[in-house]
C-alpha cells in the first residue's frame, strides 16, 4: 500500500518536474517555496511546528541528503520559535523563569543529539542515512499517536494540593498571567520539575538527532507532568525550543550541511504559510486539517520504516 | 492585571531582540539567495541537481561553491561570491539571534537583582557561544 503510494508520487513527481522543467533553479526554488508555505500552513492548523512535518515529508518524498534536511528542519523550528515567542512574551503568558531552566538540559542534549546524529551518517555512511530514516519513521509514528490521544491535554490542570516542589519553589517557578478569556488572573504552580528535566533531556536529544522541533513533546511534559496551564505550556515551549535548537543548528552549520539556496525559501515558506495559516485559522475547520496532517505523517512515518528496512536488514 | 515578575522586562527584551535579529538575519540571506540566482546562475544550478541527486552537502560546497570550509572568515576572506557572503552573514545574524538576546536579557536580570536567572542566562549564551564557535562540531 505504502509502496503503491510512493511509486505513483515519484511518478507524479518526474511527470511534474518534466513539465515544469524543475532542472531551472528558480522553477525549483518556487515549487519548494509554495510547498514549504503549504506544509506551514497545514502545520499551524493542526497545531504543529512546520519543523515536524517539513523533515519527515522531505526526508520520505525526497532525494536531498538526510543530513541537509535535518539542518533545514532546525532552522525552521528555530525561526517559527523566535518569531513566535515576541508575542508571548510581551503578554506575559510564557514562564520565561521556567523556560530558561528548562533550556539547559534541552540545549545540552540537543547538542550532543545532534552530533550523535550526524556521526551516524559520516560513521556509517549509507547504514547511518537508514538507520536515522528509521528512527525518524517510529517517532514520526508516535508523534502522529499523540496527536490522536491530544483530547487528553488539560487547559487548566490544578496540581495536587498536596504535592510540593522544594526546587520549583527555590527556583520561584510559580507564575501568574492574565487570562483574557477568563477576565481575570490566572495562578499557577509548577510540579515534578525533577521529571520535567528528565523528559527534556530526552526531548533535546531527539530534537537535535532527527531536526525536529519540540513542541509536540515539550507542551504535553508542562501540561500533563509539571501542571502548567495548556497556553503557558505552548508559549514557554516556543521559548526554549528558540535557544535548544539554536544551538544544534549551529552543530550543523559548522558541519557544512546547511546550503543557504535550498534553506532560504523553505524557511521563508514556512513562516510565510504559518502567518496565512495563523490568520485564517478561525475561519476553517481546522479538525479535518488534523486528521489530514495525521494521515499524512502516518504514511510519511511509514514509507521511511519502509524505505529503512532492507539496508538496515542486509545488515543484520 | 497579573503582577508582572522581576524578570518580565528581560523577557520582554528577549522576545523583541530575538524576533527583529532574526527577520534580519534571514532577510540579508534572501538578498543572497537572490543575487546568487540572478549572477551566478551556473553555481545556483549545479547546487540544485547536486540537491536532487542527493550528494552529501561537503561535496555540493565544493564542487558547486567552491567552499571547502563553511566558516564566514574564511568565505569573505577567500573573496567568495557576494551572493555567497551575504547568504552566510544572513544565517550568522540568525543564528546569533538567540545568543545576543540571552546575553542582553542576562544584562536586565542582574541589574534587577534576578542574579541566579542571570547567571542562567548567561550559561546558556555560554553553551551556544561554543556551538557557534565550532568546538562542539563533526566533521563528516
Amino acid at each position: 500500500m505504502i509502496d503503491l503510494i510512493t511509486i505513483s508520487f515519484k511518478d507524479l513527481l518526474v511527470t511534474t518536474s518534466q513539465i515544469l522543467n524543475l532542472h531551472n533553479p528558480a522553477v525549483f526554488l518556487l515549487l519548494m517555496f509554495l510547498a514549504c508555505i503549504l506544509i506551514g500552513f497545514v502545520a499551524v492548523l493542526a497545531g504543529v511546528g512546520g519543523g515536524v512535518l517539513f523533515t519527515p515529508l522531505m526526508m520520505a518524498f525526497t532525494t536531498v541528503n538526510p543530513d541537509i534536511v535535518r539542518a533545514t528542519g532546525l532552522a525552521i523550528a528555530t525561526m517559527s520559535s523566535l518569531m513566535s515567542s515576541k508575542t508571548y512574551l510581551s503578554r506575559n503568558i510564557a514562564n520565561f523563569r521556567l523556560a530558561l531552566f528548562s533550556a539547559i538540559p534541552y540545549t545540552i542534549f540537543a547538542i550532543i543529539g545532534s552530533i550523535i546524529g550526524l556521526h551516524i551518517t559520516a560513521v556509517l555512511g549509507n547504514l547511518g542515512k537508514n538507520l536515522i530514516r528509521f528512527g525518524l519513521g517510529i517517532l514520526v509514528l508516535f508523534i502522529a499517536l499523540l496527536f490522536v490521544i491530544k483530547g487528553k491535554r488539560v487547559e487548566w490542570p490544578n496540581a495536587p494540593e498536596n504535592k510540593h516542589d522544594a526546587l520549583a519553589n527555590t527556583l520561584g517557578l510559580d507564575a501568574q498571567y492574565f487570562e483574557v478569556s477568563l477576565n481575570r488572573t490566572v495562578t499557577y504552580k509548577v510540579v515534578n520539575t525533577q521529571w520535567g528535566i528528565l523528559c527534556f533531556v530526552g526531548v533535546g536529544l531527539v530534537s537535535g538527532m532527527f531536526g525536529l522541533g519540540a513542541g509536540w513533546a515539550i507542551v504535553p511534559v508542562y501540561n500533563l507532568v509539571m501542571y502548567l496551564p495548556l497556553k503557558v505550556a505552548s508559549a514557554t515551549s516556543l521559548i526554549v525550543i528558540g535557544i535548544g535548537d539554536t544551538a544544534a543548528m549551529w552543530v550543523y552549520v559548522n558541519s557544512g550541511t546547511m546550503i543557504p539556496l535550498f534553506v532560504i525559501p523553505c524557511l521563508l515558506g514556512v513562516v510565510i504559510g504559518a502567518q496565512v495559516g495563523t490568520r485564517v485559522m478561525p475561519k476553517l475547520k481546522a479538525r479535518i486539517i488534523r486528521w489530514v496532517v495525521i494521515a499524512v505523517m502516518i504514511v510519511a512515518g511509514l514509507r521511511l520504516i519502509v524505505q529503512a528496512l532492507p539496508t538496515i536488514m542486509g545488515v543484520i | 492585571m497579573a503582577s508582572q515578575s522581576p524578570t518580565y522586562l528581560a523577557s520582554k527584551i528577549y522576545g523583541e531582540i530575538a524576533y527583529w535579529l532574526a527577520i534580519v538575519g534571514v532577510a540579508i540571506s534572501l538578498v543572497g539567495c537572490i543575487m546568487l540566482l540572478t549572477h551566478y546562475p551556473e553555481n545556483a544550478t549545479c547546487t540544485l541537481s547536486a540537491l536532487i541527486k542527493g550528494d552529501p552537502p561537503r561535496e555540493i560546497l565544493a564542487s558547486c561553491l567552491q567552499v571547502t570550509s563553511f566558516n564566514i572568515k574564511y568565505v569573505i576572506e577567500a573573496g567568495k561570491t557576494i551572493g555567497l557572503q551575504l547568504d552566510l552573514i544572513g544565517l550568522f545574524i540568525f543564528g546569533l539571534a538567540a545568543i545576543i538576546s540571552l546575553v542582553i536579557a542576562s544584562g536586565f536580570m542582574l541589574k534587577d537583582r534576578v542574579i541566579g536567572y542571570g547567571i542562567i542566562s548567561i550559561v546558556l549564551a555560554l553553551i551556544l557561544i561554543l556551538s557557534m564557535l565550532g568546538l562542539i562540531t563533526v566533521h563528516l
